[in-house]
């Protein structure tokens, strides 16, 4: 620090009370900021600073058309996206509701159809519901793009018949 | 630690760089503040609510929680705390009034939300060890404000320089530190950054085509994110090697803004504030700055004419 002056005090500042007093604040504010980021991810305005610490290799894109020919909202079936680089319900005060779109990983038909089947309760005009997955990671050495894309009909078990005109 | 070494916490320098950076503080939590104030998000069902403590204000009610006018109380409380701190006004109770009305206004935010947002922790925490270094030194202050000494007297101690360095450089080595512990060096292979950039870049910005047409950029990019974080921890025992952190950090900031957007500007006003000496430029700038108003009055007396 440029153009210090010393304590004003003969006393050596360590060993004045003043001096105890702020090196205690010191060391707390230091220790404080040093561990509860270790016991706890986020603890507002303490953090371990998480974000983006995974590396996702690919990821998912759905969407969801009705027997009806509607298109669907990814959240009424569980499949919509929940991912901004933070671990879920990790420092905020809400964890959004389940999804089988975890952003990195690629579930598989017999995962994502019974997932769907499972929300088609709520979709008793609907004989069935066609998903597409999308999946997007590396194409090449270079670049990303879709990888692959699949495409499949869930029959609703709840089908209760179509909608009254 | 040496006593000796301890001791040299103890010392002080004139009010310029603390007051320098307390008025960043001041300026760049309340644009923060606002933002956490007027974007609070609303909240979500019962049945979502995450399980343990988010912040320091998890133990209020739900109903306190979710009641916006808090949010507004605290950005008022804010600005009215942070224009008597600038003022050097109603000491020490304005710089808490301002440093826990930011934090109960971001805290407030992040009770509500379900995508947490790190933009708002630094100048949070910094504000937070102002007021702590006005606690002890407000009657110093105020003596020297009454006295008409305020810009001459040594109240800028060391340690309050050092505990900032000290967050700073943790602050961001631990976000590195958690994705080697996370995701191992395979963190920075361009095929994440390459998925980010696609999922949330602006994909009218140069950068973001670089990043998404060659992955060795984004190989490249990733690296010095992973280093120029990691480095934080090096920028805190070394004062020498804090303003390469410095530049590692701001580059890595600067990337961030160019295809994400995200508001890291007060972190990155902190960083060069921080990590690069201007504790020892300022000094320097107002001692040389005085001497010449000093040479200035003389050359102005000696040369005025003599009245008999």
């Amino acid at each position: 620090m440029g153009q210090t002056v010393a304590p004003p005090s003969a006393t050596p500042w360590l060993h004045s009370r003043r001096g105890r007093v702020e090196l205690a604040a010191f060391a707390l504010f230091c220790l404080a900021n040093l561990l509860i980021p270790l016991v706890i991810t986020d603890l507002y305005p303490f953090s371990r600073a998480p974000m983006f610490a995974d590396a996702p290799q690919r990821y998912c894109e759905y969407t969801a058309t009705g027997s009806d020919g509607e298109t669907l909202e990814l959240a009424a079936l569980g499949l919509d996206r929940n991912y901004w680089g933070n671990p879920l319900g990790v420092g905020v005060g809400y964890h959004p509701s389940p999804s089988a779109d975890v952003f990195g990983d690629v579930p598989s038909q017999e995962r994502i159809a019974a997932w769907v089947r499972e929300r088609l309760r709520a979709f008793p005009t609907l004989s069935w519901v066609e998903v597409k997955q999308t999946v997007i990671g590396p194409i090449d050495s270079q670049r990303i793009g879709e990888m692959e894309s699949n495409i499949w009909r869930v029959e609703n078990p709840h089908f209760q018949g179509p909608r009254a005109p | 630690m040496s006593a000796a070494c301890l001791e040299r916490w103890g010392e002080r320098s004139r009010l310029h760089y603390g007051l320098l950076v307390l008025l960043t503080l001041l300026v760049c939590g309340g644009v923060l503040c606002a933002y956490f104030v007027f974007y609070r998000p609303e909240p979500g069902a019962a049945a979502e609510r995450a399980a343990g403590p988010a912040t320091w204000l998890s133990w209020l009610p739900e109903t306190a929680l979710h009641w916006r006018p808090l949010s507004w109380l605290c950005g008022g409380l804010f600005m009215a705390g942070a224009v008597l701190w600038a003022a050097q006004r109603a000491l020490p109770w304005s710089g808490w009034l301002t440093a826990l009305s930011y934090n109960a206004a971001v805290a407030l935010f992040l009770e509500n939300a379900r995508q947490a947002t790190h933009v708002g922790h630094i100048t949070g925490m910094m504000l937070l060890l102002y007021a702590l270094w006005y606690q002890l030194y407000s009657a110093d202050i105020r003596a020297a404000l009454a006295a008409g000494r305020f810009w001459i007297a040594p109240l800028y101690p060391r340690w309050v320089a050092g505990a900032g360095v000290f967050y700073l450089g943790l602050f961001y080595g631990l976000s590195g530190v958690m994705k080697w512990l996370t995701s191992g060096p395979g963190w920075a292979n361009g095929v994440s950054l390459q998925l980010w950039a696609q999922l949330f870049g602006d994909p009218h910005s140069w950068f973001t085509q670089a990043i998404l047409g060659d992955r060795r950029v984004a190989v490249l990019l990733q690296w010095a994110a992973l280093i120029g974080e990691t480095s934080g921890l090096l920028a805190v025992i070394s004062r020498r090697a804090r303003p390469w952190v410095g530049l590692l950090l701001l580059s890595f900031h600067l990337g961030q803004i160019a295809v994400f957007g995200w508001g890291f500007h007060a972190n990155m006003i902190l960083i060069v504030l921080l990590f690069f000496p201007f504790d020892e430029w300022i000094p320097r700038w107002v001692a040389r700055l005085e001497k010449a108003g000093i040479a200035q009055h003389e050359t102005a007396t000696v040369g005025a004419p003599l009245h008999s």
